[in-house]
């Protein structure tokens, strides 16, 4: 059960619709339809499958558990969030549809017709996505950090956030690397000026041994 | 608008090098083939970056040969020949070009004004050629022009909105590129990201004289004053969403697959623009340390 946990990025704690917006967001992610390169597809669909699988994995053992408690079972989980919240992230399951879809003018004008107090961190997270799709960066980024804000555990959003800091700090790719495309391009891997004087004093070295220098010293 | 978007030749391969001057050379002499000598002043380097693409995504086999040219008349240099994606270009240039002039009689003042309607006058023919072979891409400007106009003229204005007609325009005209809805989508944001940080690139370079002349810049509110403090911390804000710009551009080019001139490509997306943004950066004394995050930038800055 802990590697399902793992796979969608989120600890075996997270409520419902936490589970359900990571596996949204890395969905997204791996969406194969975004590729070209063949063996980026693949990944991609290999990718979507586990993800699935670990979401109805998650899903279906958090069931089980509630009916052996003897707890009421629904068949939206996102029942469990108090009646108000549930009615909201209905809506969001809509609305990221729409993201998904790429009807971000939909989906800007569903989010916007939102009352005030229904607001929550999700909102401001979709919003930002809307924006990021848009190319909007900057509001992007803001909105992504006002949904850090209200909700400082939720991985989805604090990974949205971290990524966006990361390129504007002048990096390319993820901070964690893994999924990264991270390919400086015609620059040999490792070849900054440490490694230089690193392979300088070797060379020197060997030279040395040989009865030569490259250095007066 | 001029020179944001060109390789970092000291991280470009010699034989890179070569074919990149030969694919800027072919443009040119295109541009004086399929219009007149005087509209060779009209090529610009963000054009080369879009033939680049377009090279990169055709089938089509272009050859490379050895020519004589007005510039460098004893040495004969390597020069692409005739094709498809470089008439294309050459009418697109024409058509940046004449909305440029109509834009500069908008803007400027007296001698300038007067030189850019006599620019409009001679452009005029080449402009009505050009619109006709590339109809769509035509449109796509003079929509542009039309956003912009509205948008200088609005209250409310962020980065982000002050930019969108610029990329939006770049992104769709990257997205004639391709046929494939796939690529075409891919082609989008990449010409998208690109208007984004030639847009924002050009308002800092411009600041100083938009201050001074109250031109509409999105970096300065109106009647403000720009003091040295206020500067520094402008180019420090704009300088994370170039960053964050040119990462998400190299993201979507990750994503396109496209074989040929891919190293040269790479080398502009990668070190050419953010040895622009250094040169841009320098110009206004915000002096960047070590910036490119590459073998050759202790030796060349």
């Amino acid at each position: 059960m802990e590697k399902f946990y793992k796979l969608l990025g989120i600890d075996e704690n997270a409520t419902d619709s936490q589970v359900k917006a990571a596996y949204i967001a890395m969905k997204n992610k791996y969406d194969p339809g975004s590729y070209e390169k063949e063996d980026l597809i693949r990944h991609a669909e290999e990718k979507t499958e586990q993800i699935t699988q670990a979401f109805d994995e998650i899903m279906n053992s958090r069931r089980m558990a509630r009916m052996k408690n003897g707890e009421p079972v629904a068949d939206d989980s996102d029942a469990y969030d108090g009646a108000n919240s549930a009615e909201a992230s209905d809506d969001y399951g809509y609305i990221e549809q729409l993201i998904e879809s790429d009807d971000l003018d939909a989906a800007e004008e569903s989010l916007d017709a939102m009352p005030q107090n229904l607001r929550t961190a999700n909102w401001f997270y979709l919003k930002g996505l809307i924006f990021f799709k848009k190319g909007w960066l900057e509001e992007a980024t803001e909105f992504f950090s006002a949904s850090c804000k209200m909700d400082p555990k939720n991985i989805t959003y604090k990974r949205a956030l971290e990524q966006a800091i990361w390129q504007r700090s002048g990096n390319f790719g993820n901070p964690n690397g893994k999924d990264s495309y991270q390919s400086m391009a015609g620059c040999a891997p490792g070849c900054d000026l440490c490694n230089l004087c690193g392979a300088f004093v070797c060379a020197d070295c060997c030279f040395r041994c040989m009865g030569g220098s490259y250095t007066r010293c | 608008m001029f020179g944001y978007v060109r390789p970092f030749i000291p991280e470009l391969k010699v034989c890179e090098n070569e074919i990149y001057r030969a694919i800027y050379c072919g443009l040119c002499k295109q541009l004086g083939r399929s219009y007149s000598q005087l509209s060779r002043l009209m090529l610009r380097y963000d054009i080369v970056f879009l033939v680049l693409f377009s090279l990169g995504l055709s089938e089509e086999n272009v050859e490379f040969k050895k020519q004589n040219c007005l510039l460098h008349p004893l040495k004969k240099e390597l020069c692409l020949e005739k094709c498809s994606s470089l008439e294309k270009a050459a009418d697109i240039s024409i058509i940046f070009a004449y909305f440029k002039f109509i834009d500069n009689v908008r803007d400027e003042k007296f001698f300038k004004r007067f030189i850019s309607n006599l620019s409009l006058l001679t452009f005029k023919n080449m402009f009505q050629k050009a619109a006709k072979s590339q109809s769509e891409i035509s449109n796509i400007i003079e929509n542009f022009m039309d956003n912009q106009i509205n948008l200088e003229n609005s209250q409310k204005k962020s980065i982000d909105q002050a930019c969108d007609p610029t990329a939006k325009c770049l992104g769709l005209v990257a997205q004639t590129l391709s046929n494939n809805p796939k690529k075409q989508k891919i082609l989008y944001r990449i010409g998208y990201m690109t208007g984004r940080y030639i847009y924002i690139l050009d308002a800092l370079d411009d600041i100083n004289k938009d201050f001074k002349s109250k031109a509409f810049n999105p970096f300065l509110q109106k009647n403000a004053e720009l003091n040295a403090e206020k500067k520094s911390k402008i180019f420090e804000n704009a300088l994370l969403s170039l960053n964050f710009s040119i990462a998400q551009l190299a993201e979507s080019f990750e994503k396109l697959q496209i074989e040929k001139y891919k190293s040269i490509i790479k080398n502009i997306i990668y070190f050419g623009l953010r040895s622009a943004i250094k040169k841009v950066f320098e110009k206004h004394g915000q002096p960047l340390a070590l910036f490119l995050n590459c073998c050759c930038e202790s030796k060349n800055s």
